[in-house]
């Protein structure tokens, strides 16, 4: 605790600061995307939006229902044929075919969940490996006007466009124009949003507590009445129906759906990033998401020689080095990034719980160091590493080309650590101020607050220079 | 609609020969089940790779087939038994996520694995009953046998003893020796299996060892009907095998194979007779995989103990 940088009371001042802080984070992490990255990056992030998705539906059973799911590779696959031919076929808009894919990818989660959720033990594995083994074979049959409707083995390419609404068309790479990346972007983030809330909602939910109160102990909760078959199958239900809805994105993204993008090993793919990014963390899903086609990118660019032998990524072995991630968070992180990122953030900063009278357990006085107080070192330090990289960085970029990652990592953590730095130089001072810390203080303190000021406004300035880049605002007429 | 009863035995045959080999394989998903509550889905996967140690000790190496057979067989088990001590045994049994995560990861590294050593071309492997030997009269041709005007392979026949004898020498190491008394001591309760003395992770490494040798045994033998071995052709099986373990009960051995001949008449005659031949529809021969997927949830529906399984009785 005391090893923490920041302690705040919880729902306190100070804490919402933070909380404010953490999502000036996300704001800017999402409206940067599509200003800072190329557009076929940013075609990789909506690849991961949509991964994490779907990751955040096995989830909803994997993680907080206790039980096994394998196959919702199925569910996006079914998401994303009946959007291809509602769209394509029919003509309907995106957004009407939504409701569709929701109700549809719902009753397949009831069919499929319904006879394996009456039995307690792996079952649902079972099952849903049987079903993400089956599907891509189904969407080839030529009767009863399937092949028609999914392309059969060719797949199906959709040539319209989603339309965003009126609201979205101010952010930016969305321009007014349809299309591109950035612009599917942002209705992959708006979708993205939606959902998340929803399933927050809904594991508040009475339903939702029941489901977490079955994955914690399944007899305590029918002693409890919770009907168990029903409330697990509907949750399966509902998870296959956010499924289908990554299938929508899916084809919303890629314009195209074929039966051989959704076989097992998406199903596999989804699986890793589920414990990639936490197992029962409504974050995870996002995360692992990233991390999966990260990863993927990364293992294709391997080329290691060995002798007569070269060990390359780019075959087989990529699926290889998927398997091996796998097995080392099983036994090493089964938390996942998200335990490892909360395992720094606690470092950084500690939440104090309050009593119900709103004191807290123990006086936050307490938690103060007081004269033996180093948070100002660090705080230099952190200020510092943040600028030294992005240098070394720069330097090296101009030796060597091939070393702009150093540039783009000393980017992120001046990005990262820089208001980190300066609140915490600024507290510091305050305490200092009070008569709290020696004098020997003042000059980290104050080095970490300017020093971190200056990377703010540094960010925000490189901020607002990729926009004027991409969007030269002085080239619109103002009349 | 022809209702063609001719060739109706030609299907019934085709159906066993695969049933049996579905068997094998769901054999070694129950007795990995049956000891550790564990579907363990990289059986299809370590299959495929003992598959791969006879080619290479037989086609490659010129061993004889059914030596290289043996030796694959005693690797693979060897490999059962250090997965189960290095993977799976840190592991709490009853905590099924990480083992089954294990068992994922463990199929997409054999799999992966394999397809870089060997591609994903399908490689010729010689079939052990390809031809009847010399001593053997000759009835229909050198090849099959007629029976009830249809061709009986000796394949299939080939497929059947070999199965029959393994299941007879499995029998006799499960109710015959020490180990077998302790793997079924651990099967049926693993705590008390433990408080009498019985050293259970070896006996677990035991069981993951005959299961490894009996997915090889199904492989080698699945192997000419796909036309060869290669990286992928344990996928589908694995569905349909699992479908047969579901079918027969997930703890019952005799029932796992079972399960598998009936999928295996299932597949052959409920679906490729019955749609292809009578109705005439080929998109019936799409729907095997389908019909495994079925059974399964049927299983499910109506029995899920499976036919000879223990219904599951639990105390809080």
């Amino acid at each position: 605790m005391s090893g923490s940088l920041v302690v705040v009371a919880k729902n306190s001042a100070e804490h919402k600061k933070w909380k404010y802080v953490q999502w000036a984070y996300l704001a800017g992490f999402v409206l940067l995307t599509p200003l800072v990255l190329e557009p076929f990056e940013i075609g990789k992030m909506n690849r991961a939006l949509i991964m994490g998705v779907a990751i955040l539906a096995v989830n909803l059973v994997v993680g907080f229902n206790g039980m096994l799911a394998l196959g919702h590779s199925a569910f996006m696959g079914i998401g994303a044929f009946v959007t291809a031919s509602m769209v394509q076929d029919e003509n309907w808009d995106y957004w009407q075919v939504i409701p569709i894919v929701v109700i549809v990818g719902f009753l397949m989660g009831v069919i499929v969940g319904l006879p394996a959720l009456r039995v307690k033990g792996l079952y649902l594995a079972l099952v849903t490996i049987a079903q993400a083994a089956v599907f891509p074979t189904l969407v080839n049959i030529d009767e009863l006007g399937i092949a028609k409707r999914t392309g059969g083995p060719n797949g199906k390419g959709v040539s319209e466009e989603v339309i965003a609404p009126s609201y979205l068309e101010w952010l930016p790479g969305v321009d007014g124009a349809r299309g591109g990346s950035a612009y599917r972007f942002w209705i992959i983030v708006l979708m993205v949003g939606i959902t998340l809330l929803l399933v927050t909602n809904y594991l508040r939910s009475r339903p939702g507590r029941a489901v977490l109160a079955i994955r914690d102990n399944e007899a305590g909760a029918a002693v409890y009445g919770v009907n168990l078959p029903i409330v697990k199958t509907m949750n399966f239900a509902i998870s296959a129906s956010i499924g289908s809805l990554a299938g929508l994105m899916w084809c919303l993204d890629k314009g195209f759906v074929a039966g051989q993008d959704f076989t097992f090993l998406l199903a596999v793919d989804l699986i890793i990033g589920l414990v990639l990014g936490g197992v029962g963390t409504l974050q995870g899903g996002l995360v692992g998401g990233l991390f999966v086609v990260w990863v993927n990118d990364l293992t294709k660019r391997i080329s290691v020689p060995l002798g007569l032998y070269t060990l390359n990524g780019d075959g087989p072995l990529a699926k290889a080095i998927f398997g091996l991630i796998l097995i080392l968070f099983t036994f090493f992180a089964p938390g996942g990034i998200v335990s490892l990122g909360r395992l720094i953030n606690n470092k950084l900063i500690h939440i104090v719980p309050l009593t119900p009278s709103g004191e807290s357990i123990e006086p936050m006085s307490g938690f103060d160091p007081g004269m033996e107080s180093t948070r100002a070192d660090t705080a230099m330090k952190l200020s510092i590493a943040g600028p030294v990289l992005l240098g070394v960085g720069w330097l090296l970029m101009n030796v060597n080309n091939l070393v702009v990652g150093v540039l783009a990592f000393g980017l992120r953590m001046t990005i990262l650590l820089a208001p980190v730095a300066m609140l915490v130089g600024i507290n510091e001072l305050k305490a200092h101020a009070d008569g709290n810390r020696p004098d020997s203080v003042k000059g980290p303190a104050s080095m970490a607050r300017n020093l971190g000021a200056l990377g703010f406004v540094f960010v925000i300035g490189y901020a607002l220079q990729r926009f004027v880049q991409t969007y030269p605002i002085w080239d619109i007429p103002l009349i | 609609m022809t209702w063609n009863f001719d060739i109706l035995p030609d299907f019934i045959f085709n159906g066993l020969s695969l049933g049996a080999i579905y068997g094998t394989v769901a054999l070694a998903l129950v007795l990995i089940f049956k000891a550790t509550t564990l579907i363990n889905f990289a059986t299809g996967e370590l299959a495929m790779l003992g598959a791969f140690l006879v080619y290479v000790l037989h086609m490659e190496q010129g061993l004889w087939l059914w030596l290289s057979m043996l030796i694959a067989m005693a690797l693979s088990a060897g490999l059962g038994v250090l997965i189960e001590r290095t993977l799976t045994r840190p592991f709490d049994p009853s905590d099924h996520l990480p083992v089954v995560l294990i068992t994922l990861g463990l199929f997409l590294i054999i799999n992966a694995v394999a397809g870089d050593i060997w591609n994903y071309q399908v490689r010729i492997l010689s079939n052990p009953f390809g031809q009847f030997p010399s001593w053997v009269p000759s009835v229909g041709g050198d090849r099959f046998i007629m029976v009830f005007g249809s061709r009986l392979k000796y394949q299939s026949l080939g497929i059947w003893v070999t199965l029959a004898i393994a299941l007879f020498l499995l029998g006799l190491i499960l109710n015959r020796t020490k180990a077998g008394l302790a793997f079924r001591a651990v099967s049926s309760n693993v705590e008390s299996a433990r408080l009498v003395g019985v050293h259970t992770g070896r006996t677990l490494g035991f069981g993951w060892a005959i299961a490894s040798a009996f997915g090889t045994l199904g492989a080698v033998l699945v192997a000419p009907q796909l036309g060869g071995v290669n990286p992928n052709m344990m996928a589908t099986i694995l569905i349909y095998a699992l479908a047969g373990a579901a079918l027969g009960g997930l703890d019952s051995l005799g029932g796992a194979v079972l399960g598998g001949i009936l999928v295996g008449l299932i597949q052959a005659v409920a679906v490729t007779w019955v749609g292809v031949v009578v109705f005439g529809q080929l998109y019936m021969s799409i729907l095997q995989l389908a019909a495994a997927f079925i059974v399964i949830l049927i299983v499910l529906l109506f029995r899920p103990s499976g036919l000879f399984g223990t219904r599951r009785v639990e105390r809080v």
